[in-house]
């Protein structure tokens, strides 16, 4: 029986290894790629380069404006994530509290953006109009708006598993709605304010579009666009295509090695009740 | 306890990346304004900064020097949005159209008087100096005024970039006519071990280019720019010249008789240039920019150039771009001023040599020196450009209509031999594509 | 006294406003561009008329039904929510099972099936062409097992599949986080009843896991169904819509309609789409919570 044991837990271990190197092999492609010369990276393989040059990511860094890139992905995906997550919690405690036809229709009124695309040409129009166009105000609060109807349901799914009683209690104690959200509902959310985080601010990072089309100076454009740098029409710098995308991805992968342990306690909590 | 440390010390280091991100960011640019501040302030104009929209794939060396330059010497600087090419088009139309336009935008002259109406959005620059040193100033013209700077008086020339030594170790020579051509091709697919005569890629812009080619070949150069005239205001249909559908009819055979490349439908175009630059394939047709390109990527490899016109040829000629790369100016810009002055400057030999400093080319101005002809382009030039046996192809006619040729006919051009269509079978289906196209956008005559 | 049991039973009372700042910026700055373009759907509005839309009616919804090229795209896009959604509840169910036990490196085989989630469409797109060319890493492999090289991109069946793979790997990691936090959920006593009745290792999963499970299905569901409805970036960067036309999915067709210039008919296949995920959203759920048991 133990034995049995040991065999299964081996070959589940092996099953996963191989499956787990399948997973990595675009990435590794790209990392070693990242150090290779302009000509051998051109084979696009497994091979470790003959020469390593990390110097690679100097000259990306030195011309493809990253630094500034960073910063303003930065400025955006911060200021997204916090009006997001606050914005949606609140909508989301409240949809899940009141009973009634007003919170319903609250509800649908939200989830209805799930079904729904973004509209490029009347939000550029829209953003003309209210002289929001070029703003970071403007770009922030377009991120948040297609950000919002995940994030309130997730919220308001979470809630209803949070027990009434509780607000109840602190009611009686003489609490008022403003301070049992802050008090006592804030610090339970945090698994699902963890795991929205993750998925708006990896979003937000890696939208090409929005900042594309809604700013118009090259001071605030974001990380993605600076990969383009490297591409021209009539040839690549795949070296550098590599080495500027290992740079694009590094910060959303650092940010989810940190908070990887919330993750699954957030969806157990919320959002797997739908 | 162990682990909560371990995510303080991932978030510490998160915002130590970030923030050094942002101080470095800060530093760079005030190291690069420093030393220009501290060097003849006084006799510097006040700091002045336009606005460009430029396409990624053309932001080259040259113009960024350029750039530079005026910044240092000039106190003008210029704020760059790059754009991806394949979005350009649509964000330009719509920032034009919300009246939000950048003050100087890059595109091909004159090729943009047809995509957006120049009197309306555009700045009348014909009263400016360097007019009158335009070596070719009809190609900048709009209803005999001038609404765009350009760069160059010719962008290149179109025909088959082959390599040398791939000709020379089968014993071949340069073929002059269609059958030498097929010849050519039938050795080195027999001969070759595994060379592919012809490289072409899934890219749409660059199949079509040896069809709409040999169309204009077939029009010769008097009944080039009437035909193309026609097809604008629907006087004449695609399908109504034979020599069309021959024209892609040939185009397919070379895929039938096995000339070209199995994987056209997945090669990029980076793969043409890895193909001929390491003789893995013969021959590949485009504009000379593509042995530019191959030499760039491997400078040791020997090209040449040819033109062959297909049987349907009316004359021996060549299309060549004629549009050059260059800027428009926006008409209601607050800096109209500047953006003079800055044309103004760029066609001066000072600045417009930097741009073909790396790139050599046919400069728009008198003076300006374009470089050295490169070695594979001076037969063609001999034969064609001084004799001015070229001509501009003629879809550059179409107007507006240049957008439902981009979007279907090449588009098909790629499909047709996989899908067993012939070449009137391909023109009649885009005839009604293009026929609606040209309705939706209400042009006369449809 | 009555008013204050009624209340008591309705719950208790937070007011409207404390959800005002997500209804004003959802609603200005995502609803109102929407009904805007609902509006324009009807419309002949054009990229070269920007300013002068006129109205007319249906004729924009006629034309894309009589587009062949939309109608197959419609198709398209049913094949590619349905087979990635299947795909994606397979693969992100079996890892989860498989690492819902403590294995060796159990924490770093998750992070390793959620990292592609991470990346960036571009980014994906960049590195999934390179591997697929002619002479790219997977046809190098091939070659090892003595199979001819492929056009992986060059049909419409092969090409249409490695669109279908790559979006499966790159969200099946988050379902199975979904699927891992389900399993964490249902309660260890009802699988040691079991075990104690001499439940066979089937019998337990289809009698226990799958039926508890179900909670986790509906949002899996829900959140590939839609998004598989919606695809855009997998087909754009990888063939954008080619060869030909033949990958072509309602979104890359609303984009290259408005690429073209007809923005009112890229409004009318975008409200097309909007419909069709409404229907099937509301069809999928509802069958779904049905089949859901209380724990």
């Amino acid at each position: 029986m133990k034995a049995r044991r040991k065999i299964e837990k081996t070959f589940t271990f092996f099953v996963l290894l191989a499956v787990g190197i399948i997973y990595l092999v675009p990435i590794l492609m790209m990392l070693l790629g990242s150090f290779k010369d302009a000509g051998e990276v051109l084979q696009f393989n497994l091979a470790l380069p003959t020469i390593w040059h990390p110097e690679n990511y100097l000259y990306v860094l030195e011309t493809g404006n990253i630094l500034r890139g960073y910063a303003n992905s930065l400025i955006v995906t911060v200021s997204a994530v916090i009006v997001t997550l606050l914005s949606g919690a609140f909508a989301g405690i409240v949809i899940a509290r009141n009973s009634g036809r007003s919170s319903n229709a609250l509800y649908y009124y939200f989830i209805f953006g799930l079904t729904a695309t973004m509209q490029t040409v009347t939000t550029f129009a829209l953003l003309k109009v209210i002289r929001l166009y070029g703003s970071y105000f403007g770009v922030i609060m377009v991120f948040v708006a297609s950000n919002l109807p995940f994030t309130v349901m997730s919220f308001t799914s979470f809630v209803k598993g949070v027990p009434r009683e509780l607000d109840e209690a602190a009611s009686m104690d003489g609490c008022s709605p403003m301070g049992i959200m802050l008090k006592i509902h804030l610090p339970i959310l945090k698994p699902i304010m963890v795991t929205n985080l993750i998925i708006v601010a990896i979003s937000v990072w890696n939208n090409l579009m929005i900042p594309l089309y809604f700013f118009n100076s090259s001071k605030k454009m974001t990380i993605p666009l600076t990969i383009y740098n490297f591409f021209g029409m009539y040839s690549r710098n795949w070296h550098y295509v590599f080495a500027a995308m290992t740079l694009t991805v590094l910060p959303v992968i650092i940010l989810y090695l940190c908070l990887q342990k919330h993750i699954v306690a957030g969806m157990t909590a919320g959002a797997v009740k739908g | 306890m162990k682990k909560r440390w371990l995510t303080k010390a991932c978030s510490v280091a998160l915002v130590a990346t970030m923030l050094t991100g942002m101080t470095a960011c800060g530093t760079t640019e005030s190291d690069g304004s420093s030393p220009k501040e501290s060097s003849a302030e006084a006799s510097k104009a006040e700091p002045v900064e336009i606005t460009a929209m430029i396409t990624q794939s053309r932001y080259y060396n040259g113009l960024q020097n350029m750039i530079k330059k005026l910044e240092e010497e000039e106190n003008i600087s210029i704020d760059v949005q790059v754009v991806p090419d394949e979005q350009y088009e649509e964000l330009m139309k719509m920032k034009l159209n919300s009246g939000e336009s950048a003050d100087i935008i890059d595109y091909n002259i004159p090729t943009i008087y047809d995509i957006v109406d120049p009197e309306k959005f555009f700045a009348d620059l014909s009263d400016e100096a360097w007019v009158d040193n335009l070596l070719n100033p009809n190609t900048v013209l709009y209803k005999g005024k001038v609404y765009g700077f350009p760069f160059q008086s010719l962008q290149g020339l179109h025909g088959f970039i082959y390599n040398k030594a791939i000709f020379e170790d089968l014993g071949l020579t340069v073929p002059m006519t269609w059958d030498e051509f097929l010849d050519v091709c039938e050795t080195i697919k027999n001969e070759g071990d595994g060379i592919v005569p012809l490289h072409f890629p899934k890219d749409t812009w660059v199949p079509q280019i040896i069809i709409t080619d040999n169309m204009t070949k077939a029009l010769g150069l008097e009944g080039n720019a009437e035909y193309g005239e026609k097809l604008r205001t629907n006087q004449a249909k695609w399908t109504d010249n034979e020599s069309f559908a021959q024209v892609i009819d040939y185009y397919i055979d070379l895929f039938n008789k096995g000339y070209v490349n199995e994987d056209y439908l997945s090669a990029t175009y980076d793969n043409s240039i890895e193909a001929v630059g390491t003789g893995k394939a013969a021959m590949h047709f485009n504009g000379d920019f593509f042995a530019a390109s191959v030499l760039e990527a491997y400078p040791d490899v020997q090209l040449g150039m040819f033109n062959v016109p297909m049987p349907t040829a009316a004359e021996d000629i060549i299309s060549a771009n004629t549009a050059s790369v260059g800027f428009v100016a926006y008409k209601d810009s607050e800096k109209l001023d500047t953006v003079k002055k800055v044309f103004e400057l760029w066609s001066t030999p000072e600045y417009a040599d930097l741009y073909f400093a790396d790139r050599a080319g046919f400069p728009a101005f008198k003076g300006v020196n374009g470089g050295d002809t490169p070695d594979y382009l001076t037969e063609m030039k001999d034969k064609y450009l001084d004799t001015g046996k070229y001509t501009k192809a003629f879809d550059a006619m179409l107007g507006v209509g240049v957008t439902a040729v981009q979007n279907y006919s090449w588009v098909y051009y790629l499909d047709a031999p996989g899908k067993g269509m012939t070449g009137s079978e391909v023109l009649e289906k885009f005839q009604s594509d293009y026929e609606s196209y040209m309705k939706e956008n209400n042009q006369p005559g449809f | 006294m009555k008013r204050l049991i009624h209340r008591k039973k309705a719950g208790l009372f937070y007011p409207i406003w404390f959800a005002g700042p997500a209804i004003v910026i959802y609603g200005i700055f995502y609803l109102i561009p929407i009904f805007f373009a609902f509006v324009m759907s009807f419309t002949d509005w054009n990229m070269n008329r920007f300013m002068e839309p006129v109205f007319n009616g249906f004729e924009n919804f006629q034309k894309l039904f009589n587009d062949e090229v939309f109608v197959r795209s419609i198709g398209n896009t049913f094949l590619f929510a349905v087979t990635t959604t299947i795909g994606k509840i397979v693969l992100g169910l079996a890892l989860a099972l498989l690492l819902v036990k403590p294995v060796k490196g159990n924490n770093i085989f998750r992070t390793i099936f959620y990292m592609p989630c991470v990346l960036s469409t571009v980014v994906v797109g960049i590195l999934f062409n390179a591997i697929l060319g002619r002479d790219g890493l997977l046809n190098e492999f091939t070659a090892v097992l003595g199979i001819k090289p492929i056009d992986w991109l060059g049909s419409y069946s092969t090409a249409m599949l490695w669109i279908i793979l790559m979006e499966i790997w790159m969200w099946g990691g988050f379902c199975m986080f979904i699927f891992i936090s389900g399993l964490q959920s249902i309660p260890q006593e009802y699988y040691e009843c079991a075990e104690i009745e001499g439940a066979s290792k089937t019998a337990k999963f289809f009698k226990i896991t799958l039926p508890l499970l179900m909670p986790s299905f509906t949002v899996v569901m829900t959140l590939n169904i839609t998004g598989g409805l919606k695809v855009f970036d997998m087909v754009y960067i990888l063939t954008n819509g080619g060869p030909g036309f033949d990958t072509q999915v309602l979104n890359t067709y609303t984009y290259r309609s408005f690429s073209m210039g007809f923005l009112g008919q890229s409004c009318a296949s975008a409200v097309i789409l909007s419909v069709i995920i409404v229907l099937v959203t509301f069809t999928v759920n509802n069958f779904l919570k049905k089949r859901e048991v209380e724990m």
